[in-house]
């Protein structure tokens, strides 16, 4: 989105705006002179008029750059788009006709119509585009090696080369995951994918990223995560910790299921939270954990109970149906509504006697209004 | 009489500094938000988004829809909320007593069934009527309820919410598919964000199909078009750059996305006042000063609302009344802010800003063209002086707004036809000739009717949101 003659818009904007506070300065400092008499009236009508001519200027220009630019644009928007739809068509013809694609140099669209190609195809094919891509010498490694690029420039770099999915070029973008601008340090966490996945797990442990950024990392490793979200269970502080539970449960890594047992156990809060969502998604149970649950079940914080509750359909039935029947006492609407859900998932017939018969009305009545639920969904 | 000439001059002076004050805080958040609009606009990968949205790494979001009479509206935003592209999220629907057909049109447009339902009362409202639920979208859900005015549709639209963010939206708004998407993001990827507010921009004169803006074309009457640069200076340049300062006090009511149980631990919207936008994102500030917590709320530019715009003099005026009768209410209610170090930059930047040149501003214009007879009677009217100052004083509104305009046409990419880029930048010369002037007395008005208007919205005519 950002291009070349934006950025001259924004140094437009910025000399504009410079000069008019000087002019704005200039006008403060001659009337507070003349108010002091010191000068007289002829300067200030001077002052005010040079204000006045250098604001006119700076509409004109801004002005007239909006419409030089718009015409400017939409001409190379029109030459971009119809080399890039050449580009593709031929790209594509080689790619099913077995022959070979126009030779390099590619001019910037074509390089876009290969990522795109790149983006959506898998395999076989998938990997004739990288290698068409290695052959086009893209610039975008180079761009993030070079000391003068600018943030822009690096950050397209960063998104192209996440496009292209080429493992050699890890290597450009993991000093990033340590770079002093944390914008750079999120766009290449993004990105970053590749062969070298653990060297990633130990940069990413450096990068002191937020942990919600840490999870959008994993995510998008997919099937790839596995290894970098073990490394953070055994290395990682809370917030790392936090992420690498969070992503067990997403991505469906029960390999890793047994590991999340003993952060049932943990001293932060949120982290055991996040150990209970992860063994809920994975529908894994908690086996000699199950007293740890049921504690949790009575602790002050709601958020906790709340996610315990949703466990305990994965405790021996008997045990759950019991502290389920007594979760439907808590004070918290949002637990009693926890484990009404908890319940219909394990015993619907006890889910009908609970909106029945439940001693606490507020249990009653939520379980009646989650059996609505449920036959109004089936 | 000596005395009134010289006060009269000194007056003279005070507008001066007032005017080279604001001019240079212009000038501030005009560079604050290029840089945040410039930045922002590479910061974003589609990629990503695209991806995460298949992971389900969003939290999920409730919609909150106050409504009140939005017969003509109603159905094509609820439809546009619908279309949202977003893992998981529900929209709440809130009649707040309609006068006219608003349930009626959405029970037919959604086939809604009355049904029983238990919420948690955790803030107060006017009592429920009915709750309703639709046979074809089961993420829809209708609350019919006693009037009691946008805020507390909004409280039992909370009490109703299930999900941890939830979005305040105006019924007669439309959402771009991927506003949610966008904003929601930046929950996920800072703990501390409390609130995040979106861009709002005009909706008349585009072209919408099934509740989503297809294209965004100028709107043909002149009123609109006039708000559509008022609207691009607001956001491309306070809010950018009071967001950038980290001193954001405005998330405005048509989209805004908040953690739901922040809002809860503050005791929800307020109903007294008719900023009760504003006064959630002031009461969010100030606890969490008061708390000493570190917090943020963020305004981010592409996230997009679009509204529907007052398009005569009345409505715009009755709109404008209320908003300016909302920041008084504010300002008032959390007058212990004011030039309070213990707020850090809200206490000694932002509120002051608010009450010296939002709130005070159209009285400081008004009075200065009021007191024009005035000089000239005393003797003390420079008429050339006089013009060129008010020339130049029209040329900063006229430069602002094409840096406004500029932000929007080059670096956003909006209104992308020639002759609509033309005609906003030549309206931005005739905004400050008349139209400016009828709103500052309009505002100048409402100062003066804080306390007997308490309370009062004033009815908003309709177009629908045909396009």
């Amino acid at each position: 989105m950002w291009r070349r003659g934006e950025r001259l818009y924004a140094l437009l904007v910025f000399l504009v705006v410079a000069l008019e506070a000087l002019a704005l300065g200039g006008l403060v400092w001659v009337f507070s002179g003349r108010l002091l008499g010191v000068f007289d009236y002829p300067t200030a009508r001077l002052h005010l008029l040079r204000a006045l001519l250098l604001t006119a200027l700076a509409l004109v220009v801004l002005g007239a750059y909006v419409l030089v630019y718009h015409a400017y644009t939409a001409l190379k928007e029109a030459r971009d788009k119809a080399l890039y739809g050449r580009y593709l068509s031929a790209f594509t013809e080689a790619l099913f006709s077995g022959t070979e694609p126009p030779p390099p140099p590619w001019p910037e669209p074509a390089l876009e119509a290969l990522l795109h190609l790149r983006e959506t195809l898998k395999g076989e094919m998938g990997e004739k585009v990288a290698q068409w891509l290695r052959r086009g010498r893209p610039p975008w490694a180079f761009r993030l090696k070079s000391r003068w690029a600018s943030r822009p420039e690096r950050l397209e770099a960063l998104e192209a080369l996440g496009l292209a999915r080429l493992p050699e070029t890890l290597e450009a973008i993991l000093p990033y995951l340590e770079h002093r601008d944390p914008v750079l340090r999120l766009a290449a966490a993004r990105v970053a994918q590749g062969e070298g996945v653990l060297h990633l797990g130990e940069a990413l442990l450096k990068a002191g990223l937020p942990r919600g950024a840490l999870l959008e990392v994993f995510l998008l490793l997919e099937d790839r995560a596995e290894p970098v979200v073990a490394l953070f269970l055994e290395k990682g502080g809370r917030g790392e910790v936090w992420a690498a539970l969070e992503a067990i449960g997403r991505l469906h890594l029960h390999g890793l299921a047994e590991r999340v047992l003993p952060f049932l156990e943990a001293e932060d809060p949120e982290v055991q939270a996040a150990a209970l969502r992860a063994l809920a998604r994975l529908g894994y149970p908690p086996v000699g954990y199950e007293d740890v649950v049921l504690g949790l079940l009575r602790r002050e914080e709601e958020f906790l109970r709340v996610h315990a509750a949703r466990l305990l359909p994965l405790l021996p039935q008997n045990l759950a149906r019991r502290a389920l029947w007594e979760a439907l006492k808590d004070a918290s609407f949002y637990v009693r509504r926890a484990a009404v859900e908890a319940l219909a998932s394990l015993d619907l017939e006890l889910l009908r006697k609970a909106g029945e018969a439940h001693p606490d009305p507020y249990g009653r009545a939520m379980a009646a209004q989650v059996l609505r639920e449920v036959a109004w969904n089936s | 009489m000596e005395l009134l000439a010289w006060l009269l001059y000194a007056y003279q002076f005070l507008v001066l500094y007032y005017f080279a004050v604001l001019n240079f805080l212009y000038a501030t958040f005009a560079l604050f938000g290029l840089r945040m609009v410039a930045r922002y606009a590479r910061e974003l990968s589609e990629l990503s988004l695209k991806d995460l949205l298949e992971r389900e790494a969003y939290l999920p979001v409730s919609i909150l829809v106050p409504t009140y009479n939005e017969e003509k509206t109603i159905a094509a935003s609820v439809r546009s909320f619908l279309a949202l592209r977003y893992p998981e999220f529900e929209v709440i629907v809130v009649c707040d007593g309609p006068r006219d057909r608003t349930l009626e049109v959405l029970k037919e447009a959604f086939r809604l069934v009355r049904v029983d339902w238990v919420f948690k009362r955790a803030l107060p409202t006017k009592p429920i009527r009915g709750v309703y639920r639709s046979l074809t979208y089961p993420n829809l859900l209708v609350v019919d309820k006693e009037n009691g005015g946008k805020a507390d549709a909004l409280n039992a639209g909370l009490n109703f919410a299930r999900y941890p963010l939830f979005c305040g939206v105006d019924a007669d708004s439309l959402l771009d598919p991927e506003a949610l998407l966008r904003a929601s993001r930046l929950f996920l990827e800072d703990e501390r964000v409390l609130a995040v507010g979106g861009t709002i921009r005009p909706l008349n004169g585009a072209r919408v199909r099934e509740g989503i803006v297809e294209e965004l074309r100028l709107p043909r009457g002149f009123l609109e078009k006039m708000q559509v640069i008022e609207y691009a200076r607001a956001f491309f340049m306070g809010r950018a750059g009071w967001s950038a300062m980290d001193a954001l006090l405005i998330i405005s009511g048509a989209f805004g996305l908040f953690r739901r149980t922040e809002a809860l631990r503050v005791g929800g919207y307020r109903t007294d006042t008719v900023g009760e936008d504003m006064e959630l994102v002031v009461r969010l500030h100030r606890r969490a000063r008061e708390e000493g917590r570190d917090y943020r709320v963020l305004y981010t530019p592409d996230p997009i609302c679009y509204t529907e715009v007052p398009a005569d003099w009345a409505t715009l005026r009755r709109q404008r009344n209320r908003w300016h009768r909302g920041l008084w209410e504010v300002l008032w209610l959390h007058r212990a802010m004011l030039f309070n170090p213990r707020y850090g930059r809200l206490g000694l930047l932002a509120m002051p800003y608010f009450f010296l040149f939002e709130a005070l501003g159209p009285v400081v214009e008004v009075l200065g063209y009021l007191l024009l007879p005035v000089f000239y009677l005393l003797g003390v009217f420079n008429a050339e002086f006089a013009l060129l100052f008010l020339l130049l004083a029209l040329g900063y509104g006229v430069l602002l707004s094409q840096l406004a305009i500029g932000m929007e046409t080059l670096l956003l990419k909006r209104y992308p036809r020639l002759r609509d880029r033309v005609a906003l930048l030549f309206l931005s010369l005739l905004e400050v000739l008349g139209y400016r002037q009828v709103l500052a007395l309009e505002r100048f008005l409402a100062a003066f009717q804080v306390l007997r208007k308490r309370g009062q919205w004033g009815e908003m005519r309709r177009k629908g949101l045909g396009g």
